[in-house]
């Protein structure tokens, strides 16, 4: 179990942006769009057998030439006076221990590089409608970034959602990340992009909550980061989506438009939707989707 | 934690398995899910054969699933991995159920075990592959190696040798792919040797891709196996699906259009696997 180094970056006190596969790739796309536009370079990788099943074995001529594995690559950049690494991992590792392994050898390199600072990004299941623009549910894993988020445009805290009063969960590595991170004395926060109840179940990425995230860690990062490629494709695959909400059957799209009128944060009376409501179209859907697939 | 218990202490006496041979030391590692139940029958042959004794095995805690256990057959399973040695022919035999889980500290552990106990200096994995042919059609023996060097040692074998292969997309490598893969890094030189099995006969046995992987072996190897039991098998089970083919007119129909290298619809193909599992097992 190691990290192969390609080269040593020579960085002072970075912030380290990770993502993992998660629903929609929310937070994937954001972080490796993120990535791309200020063309990091590549420097390390977690050496993915200990983690991951290969992906493809490559045989010419008889022999075994190559087998491929998930990659777990980071990369560096500066932008700016702001120093920044990106991890960026193709699959999220078996849970329990080696998520936890997986989650150690990303700080490692992270505090090996001097980093005090760690961003991670996903998805935030929540019900809104996709005529809406995504908020940003920010989860700090330590007490004195609670004031710093709430500065932050577009965002809100856990305790904002008024059912859930501060609580909830965050599946996967971009949560367990910031959990170890705490553990070892490490702050970060976790930014999760808003994506409709009935989006989570389009066979589509949602572009429009990754467009949000980015627009948060512009101002967390204090960088000024050109967005117009994402947003180019946000509209795109929004096209694609107003098609596939078009197929869905009207008595359903009505039960789903009435999102547009709820506001679950800070929710003093009960909204026009009810709980009951909010079953009753995420089974619409569920079926929807079924009976779709069964017809391809 | 241990999680290779060497049974040495049940051999004692009998001289280090290194002492007792001549040619080097050869792993080969049968998985035991496996196209026509492939490796397990050959296993089981060359034990009857040769006779095999239980060296070690590797404890299944973390590298299988404990939950629960598996019912086949009537009766509780348990993961399984063991170590066999055939102290004549310098032939140690992993007889193993496939990982569910930690597939690479697993085949580490085999190979550590391997080299550590038995000085191991080569590797086979054997097992089958579903293929869309007729039963009488002749079988072809594949191999894959993970060190050039080994395909001219092969070729005297008729084993076909120069194959190319991807994974194709939602596919995934076999496990003896990844552990040809590891012994690579290790510097270990391996060869996979696969047989192909017509698809109708993967679910009850097919005794003549067993025989064509037994003869490399017994090349291979100096093993001087002797066939006939296998060739009863071999004839009974034609003689099998010859009177099924002739109660069933569609049996016959589709094994005929094999045998013209034409392909089946998956009903038909489902039905005539079907078919001849209900009329082999009855």
């Amino acid at each position: 179990m190691g990290i192969k180094f390609h080269q040593q970056p020579e960085l002072e006190k970075p912030d380290l942006i990770a993502a993992w596969p998660g629903i929609g790739n929310v937070g994937l796309i954001a972080v490796d769009t993120l990535r791309g536009t200020v063309n990091a370079e590549l420097f390390a990788e977690i050496e993915p057998w200990d983690f991951f099943y290969p992906r493809a074995v490559s045989i010419r001529d008889g022999e075994i030439k190559d087998i491929a594995f998930p990659a777990c690559r980071f990369y560096f950049k500066k932008v700016g006076r702001k120093e920044l690494i990106f991890f960026v991992a193709e699959e999220q590792p078996g849970g329990g221990r080696k998520g936890y392994e997986m989650a150690n050898l990303v700080l490692d390199v992270a505090l090996l590089q001097g980093c005090e600072r760690i961003y991670t990004a996903a998805a935030a299941v929540a019900p809104i409608h996709h005529t809406m623009k995504p908020r940003i549910w920010a989860v700090p894993n330590a007490e004195e970034l609670v004031s710093e988020v709430q500065k932050y445009p577009n965002t809100i805290l856990m305790s904002d959602i008024k059912e859930r009063g501060g609580e909830g969960n965050i599946t996967g590595l971009n949560g367990l990340l910031l959990g170890v991170a705490r553990k070892r004395g490490l702050k970060g926060i976790c930014l999760l992009g808003e994506i409709p109840v009935y989006i989570s179940q389009f066979p589509t990425p949602y572009l429009e909550a990754s467009k949000s995230i980015l627009e948060v860690l512009n101002h967390a990062l204090g960088v000024r980061i050109d967005l117009s490629i994402l947003e180019r494709l946000a509209q795109e695959v929004g096209q694609s989506i107003e098609k596939l909400y078009e197929m869905i059957p009207p008595e359903i799209r009505e039960h789903i438009d009435r999102l547009k009128d709820v506001d679950y944060v800070r929710q003093e009376e009960p909204g026009v939707i009810t709980e009951e409501d909010k079953k009753r179209i995420m089974q619409n859907i569920e079926e929807f989707f079924k009976k779709g697939s069964r017809e391809d | 934690m241990t999680r290779v218990k060497s049974r040495e202490s049940r051999v004692e006496g009998r001289g280090t398995p290194e002492r007792s041979v001549s040619r080097l030391p050869a792993l080969i590692v049968a998985w035991r899910s496996d196209a026509g139940g492939i490796a397990p029958s050959v296993i089981e042959f060359l034990d009857k054969k040769l006779g095999f004794e239980v060296f070690g095995e590797i404890e299944p805690l973390g590298f299988f699933s404990l939950d629960g256990v598996r019912i086949e057959d009537d009766l509780i399973q348990f993961p399984e991995s063991r170590f066999c040695l055939c102290r004549a022919r310098n032939i140690i035999i992993l007889d193993s159920d496939a990982p569910s889980r930690e597939h690479y500290q697993f085949l580490n552990a085999v190979l550590d075990f391997a080299q550590h106990h038995f000085k191991v200096k080569e590797l086979y994995t054997i097992g089958g592959i579903v293929s869309a042919s007729a039963h009488l059609s002749p079988r072809q023996v594949f191999s894959v190696v993970n060190r050039r060097k080994l395909k001219g040692e092969l070729a005297p074998y008729g084993v076909e040798i120069n194959m190319d292969y991807q994974t194709p997309p939602g596919s995934m490598p076999t496990l003896s792919s990844f552990l040809l893969w590891v012994a690579k890094k290790r510097g270990i030189p391996g060869c996979g040797l696969w047989v192909n099995v017509p698809f109708y006969l993967s679910a009850v046995g097919d005794p003549t891709a067993s025989k064509y992987l037994l003869e490399v072996l017994d090349r291979r190897f100096e093993l001087g196996l002797d066939f006939k039991e296998l060739n009863r098998e071999i004839e009974k089970l034609n003689e099998d699906v010859d009177q099924l083919m002739r109660q069933d007119a569609d049996i016959s129909r589709y094994i005929q259009m094999l045998e013209r290298g034409i392909a089946l619809s998956e009903s038909e193909g489902e039905k005539l696997a079907q078919e001849v599992a209900g009329f082999v097992k009855r």
